[in-house]
């Protein structure tokens, strides 16, 4: 991973992907580093080390995007 | 100095929330990841995007595992020189062309050909997997399942390996 100005390039060996993401991404894989987390942690998590810009369903709702999207790119897997 | 006091804990305290950094989350619609694709880095064509919330992904698995030999039925692989490429049936198979005298060679019987460009992309094999659709310049299913197991079969150390490592979860 190396930081570019405020994005951050996540080079996934076994693919040869490079990932272009954005600091919630970088935010959320810090968290997600060692541990498995369910969408309501995550955003206690974010909520406890960052202020957000949003409050409440809308900051679950844009997280459960953020999440689906890395799992779509196999950043993280889902676990049921 | 009563009112300083409390004045300089106010300060105090607006430092420390001040201090934790804004994280824009960003909107749901809008993408946050974007992938460039292998072939980018060697100025190839141009690179993959990422998708958003409710979007499809577009990352594509552009890494190559390399055929450059003919194959039996059983993916076993054997050097294609002397294999006679214009003899291709309707399967793929072509017959062994060289003008050898050796024992060996004589019982060397016909094998699938290598697929045309050599080599098959990741994504190739994943649009199979998932849809049946043979690669391009590939005609025959009976020549693609001998490439597959041929690919199956690699290991540490063999060109393409690493790239059928990182298909496994998608195949």
């Amino acid at each position: 991973m190396r930081p570019v100005d405020d994005l951050t390039l996540v080079y996934h060996r076994p693919s040869g992907m490079t990932h272009v993401v954005s600091p919630a991404v970088v935010a959320i894989l810090d968290l997600l580093h060692e541990q498995t987390l369910d969408i309501g942690e995550v955003c206690g998590a974010l909520a406890q080390h960052h202020d957000l810009d949003g409050e409440g369903d809308d900051i679950a709702r844009v997280v459960g995007a953020r999440l689906d999207e890395m799992a779509a790119m196999d950043i993280i897997d889902r676990i049921a | 100095m009563t009112d300083e006091r409390k004045s300089d804990e106010m300060e105090l305290a607006a430092g420390k929330a001040s201090r934790r950094a804004l994280l824009r989350l960003g909107a749901v619609a809008a993408p946050a990841v974007v992938t460039l694709r292998p072939a980018w880095a060697t100025g190839g064509h141009h690179g993959g995007g990422g998708g958003g919330g409710g979007g499809a992904t577009t990352s594509l698995a552009m890494c190559q595992i390399p055929i450059d030999k003919v194959c039996d039925k059983d993916g076993k692989s054997y050097d294609a020189y002397g294999y006679d490429m214009s003899s291709a049936d309707d399967e793929g198979m072509v017959a062994y062309g060289g003008s050898s005298t050796s024992s060996k060679d004589k019982d060397k019987g016909k094998c699938y050909a290598p697929p045309p460009k050599g080599y098959y992309y990741g994504q190739e094999l994943i649009d199979y997997q998932e849809s049946g659709r043979l690669p391009d310049g590939i005609y025959s299913t009976k020549q693609f399942d001998a490439h597959l197991k041929y690919i199956k079969n690699l290991k540490p150390g063999q060109s393409g390996f690493t790239c059928l490592t990182s298909l496994v979860h998608k195949l």
